[in-house]
């Protein structure tokens, strides 16, 4: 009992410490457990002055907690923010951390290892197979190697068109190879699976859960002015945010498509970083210019 | 006269259902007796373990004098060997994991057929230092480069292994074949003459095809028993690359669905750079379905269908089939789907079964290239619940898809939406999310809550209830995921009813096989537990 516990604030202290010396991370909060079920708090996000090109249209907006994860019945703090909260993360059988997004540094997120299940020994021969671990030819979320792996087009962010990029499909097990499955109900709760990853809850447990319901991302949208342009204020109320001893990102996708040609879409990803010890029921504000 | 002959026809058919039925009571299916009852399901995704496909490596060695010589491309064989040795020992070490070695140079040789890993680690070790060799004038590097031998040598050593799985294995346990064909020059033939063009695209590579095919030959059942079939090429060299050797290579792994890669300047070969075909892929849930099979949605009005071939008792009764078979005239294809597909429930007029065939020829839809009595006609190769003849003769399905058209609702599932959702067509406008009724309900929900496509929901007798879901996790494991299933209420008629469970899975991420789980259970009690963990 002591030991792990010792360990365990080894760890913590250890991550401090990798933490303080990259200056891309946010510097850390105050300690809090990690690893039970989040006891979030809920705030409302403002996205104001989000204006089109002439040409485009709005096609699809997505804002997802990438600290969180709403699995197995609640929500669960997911510190390096690959998908797999922290209580899975140690995962001996996969070698996941929950420090690191790429665990065995191949190239692959764990959330991909841990999805398709390869086990640690399969994994060495994973490891040559991909040499730029970085490239992200449309910037959707994953990079070369994993489209290479999972046969998505590394130029399409939205490979089978059904309108969710293609990293999300794959963060909420689905396939971004099939175009039906976001109109699918998978779990029957009347929620279809397109609108299951818009409320950042789980296609395959049911939102009559009501721990799950009360985590559903609720979505506003507000046309401010036709012209010159046509912009909108995107609301997003009852956004959970978790006590993470990280920054909790909030990852807002857009999607346009071209008026003329509706196979022209266009993806832009904003990332908001929101200190966990923001009052609960707060309003945030944000102007689209400003990223 | 006619009226009565009418009525006289109306009462023999109450005599011979009376006749049929003595057990049973004559209420049954009165909505009286309708009620509701929960169904829950313990249920895993498929482990993988289950699914599970060899792997056999074929490493494929050139033992060419060129490599001993002085200078030679590997004087001490740690080029080719050591890496092997290496990768052999890092990699998988399991009892579905095989390693298989050919040496070549004028001729070739089969040095060890598949074995496991510590078994073959030793003859690597033993090719690279020279010792021990099995085939002295082989194993010591000399003479020419015959591919075209060695090609032959690989197509033989996967033909024999089938072969030889088939007698000692029960059941199809599908292999991954992947080759590894290494070399540092052209191919020659036996007396050391390079291969001309002409050769090389007439002769050579068309030998790759032969072991390619091997995948798709369904002869001798090759096509189950062989998963897939991977061709990779190495090319090694000092100071000098032979600019053709390293092209046809180049083509022979695109031949044969693989990888070339060439390593230079002493530099070892590097077996992890060659991709391997995953295994173990773990199973995603896409859909569960629970439908009672002993009802069925006729206009406003849930039935009664006490055979379940999608015609209720009331209906039955009055096309003039029979409501305690599901196929009247015994003619092989389900009342229910001759009903849908033709507009009568039997080929026989009058439903009769007297005569018969008994072999359930399907002898009215009976195509081409089916032979008479061909018992095949009435399996359900994908188990979708329609059998071949069915789905071939007459709804025109694939009888190895039990989902035709991709759309995630089985074949038989679209069948028993009545057209509302179609088997064949393109899901996009498959009618899945079309609402024909209007009342806010598209035909894919109408389908998954039971309740009918073709009438609004809130017009229909409010004692028929919509299905409700409740789905939860209760297992994330390594290589499964486990649930609980609630669905409340579903209506039944009696205890006798036939539940059907419906799960879809897909092997998740980076693989695309699909499976379809049935299970049925007859309604017992308030709560009908299915635990099928």
């Amino acid at each position: 009992m002591y030991s792990t516990r010792y360990f365990g604030m080894v760890l913590i202290i250890n991550l401090m410490m990798i933490m303080s010396c990259q200056e891309q991370k946010s510097p850390l909060l105050p300690l809090v457990q990690e690893g039970l079920k989040a006891n979030q708090k809920t705030v409302t996000i403002k996205m104001n002055n989000y204006c089109l090109n002439a040409s485009m249209e709005a096609s699809g907006f997505f804002a997802i907690n990438m600290s969180m994860k709403v699995e197995d019945g609640g929500a669960y703090i997911d510190f390096d923010r690959d998908g797999i909260p922290n209580y899975r993360d140690e995962s001996m059988a996969l070698n996941i951390a929950l420090d690191d997004g790429d665990s065995n540094d191949d190239g692959y997120s764990d959330l991909m290892i841990f999805l398709a299940g390869i086990s640690a020994q399969e994994q060495v021969h994973l490891q040559s197979k991909c040499d730029d671990h970085t490239a992200d030819s449309d910037h959707d979320g994953l990079t070369d190697c994993e489209e290479t792996l999972l046969k998505t087009s590394l130029v399409n962010f939205d490979t089978d068109g059904d309108g969710i990029p293609d990293y999300l499909e794959v963060r909420f097990g689905l396939d971004p190879l099939d175009a039906i499955d976001a109109s699918l109900d998978t779990d029957g709760d009347g929620v279809n699976n397109f609108n299951e990853v818009k409320a950042n809850t789980p296609v395959d447990e049911s939102n009559s859960n009501g721990i799950i319901k009360a985590l559903e991302v609720k979505y506003d949208t507000f046309q401010t002015s036709t012209l010159p342009q046509v912009c909108y204020s995107y609301q997003l109320s009852n956004v959970s945010i978790v006590a993470s001893s990280n920054f909790n990102l909030i990852r807002l996708y857009f999607i346009e498509k071209q008026k003329t040609n509706l196979n022209n879409t266009t993806l832009k990803i904003i990332n908001l970083q929101i200190d966990p010890s923001v009052l609960s029921h707060a309003t945030l504000e944000y102007n689209f210019d400003d990223y | 006269m006619k009226k009565l002959f009418n009525i006289l026809t109306i009462l023999l058919f109450i005599l011979m259902y009376s006749c049929r039925d003595k057990l049973k009571p004559l209420s049954r299916g009165s909505e009286i007796n309708l009620k509701e009852i929960t169904v829950e399901a313990d249920f895993c995704t498929i482990n993988p373990e289950l699914s599970k496909s060899f792997l056999k490596f074929i490493y494929v060695i050139d033992k060419s004098g060129s490599n001993r010589s002085n200078p030679g491309t590997d004087p001490t064989g740690s080029r080719r060997y050591d890496n092997l040795i290496q990768f052999v020992n890092t990699g998988s070490s399991d009892d579905a994991v095989f390693y298989s070695l050919i040496n070549f140079s004028t001729e070739s040789s089969l040095v060890s057929d598949f074995v496991t890993r510590n078994t073959f680690d030793s003859t690597a070790r033993n090719q690279r230092n020279l010792t021990n060799p099995p085939a002295p004038a082989i194993s010591n590097d000399d003479g020419w480069t015959n591919y075209g031998h060695t090609l032959d040598r690989i197509r033989s050593l996967i033909v024999n292994d089938v072969n030889r799985s088939k007698e000692a294995l029960g059941q199809v346990v599908s292999s991954h074949y992947v080759i590894f064909f290494l070399s540092d020059g052209m191919p020659t033939d036996e007396f050391g003459n390079a291969l001309t063009e002409e050769q090389i695209q007439n002769n050579l590579l068309p030998k790759i095809d032969s072991i390619s095919n091997l995948k798709t030959t369904t002869d001798n059942d090759f096509d189950k028993w062989i998963e897939s079939i991977k061709f990779s090429t190495g090319y090694y060299y000092n100071t000098t690359v032979d600019a053709t050797a390293v092209r046809i290579l180049e083509d022979m792994a695109a031949r044969g669905n693989g990888e070339a890669h060439t390593f230079a300047d002493g530099q070892a070969v590097d077996y992890t750079k060659f991709t391997l075909p995953e295994r173990y892929v773990k199973h995603a849930l896409k859909e569960v379905f629970v439908i009672n099979s002993s009802t069925v949605w006729e206009d406003e009005l849930l039935r009664f269908d006490y055979d379940g071939d999608g015609i209720s008792d009331a209906l039955e009764f009055s096309l003039g089939s029979n409501p305690d078979h599901a196929d009247s005239d015994l003619n092989g294809v389900s009342d229910g789907v001759e009903y849908i597909v033709t507009g009568m429930p039997c080929a026989h007029p009058q439903c009769d079964s007297s005569g018969a065939n008994p072999f359930h020829s399907c002898i009215a839809y009976i195509k081409d290239d089916w032979t008479f009595g061909d018992p095949d006609k009435y399996t359900d190769a994908d188990g979708d619940l329609l059998n071949n003849c069915e789905e071939k003769a007459l709804i025109g399905s694939d009888i190895f898809k039990f989902d035709t058209n991709d759309d995630w609702i089985t074949d038989y599932l679209a069948l028993r939406s009545k057209g509302a959702i179609s088997i064949l067509a393109d899901p996009k406008v498959s009618g899945r999310l079309l609402d024909p009724d209007a009342d806010g309900v598209t035909n894919y929900y109408e389908l998954k809550f039971h309740t009918p496509w073709a009438i609004r929901n809130a017009i229909i007798p409010e004692r028929f209830k919509p299905y409700q879901y409740k789905l939860t996790q209760t297992a994330k494991e390594v290589s499964r995921t486990c649930y609980n299933l609630v669905v409340h209420p579903v209506m039944v008629y009696d205890d006798q009813n036939l539940i059907q469970l419906h799960i879809l899975e897909k092997s998740a991420i980076i693989d695309n096989r699909k499976f379809l789980r049935v299970i049925k259970q007859r309604a017992s009690g308030p709560v009908l537990k299915i635990d099928i963990r």
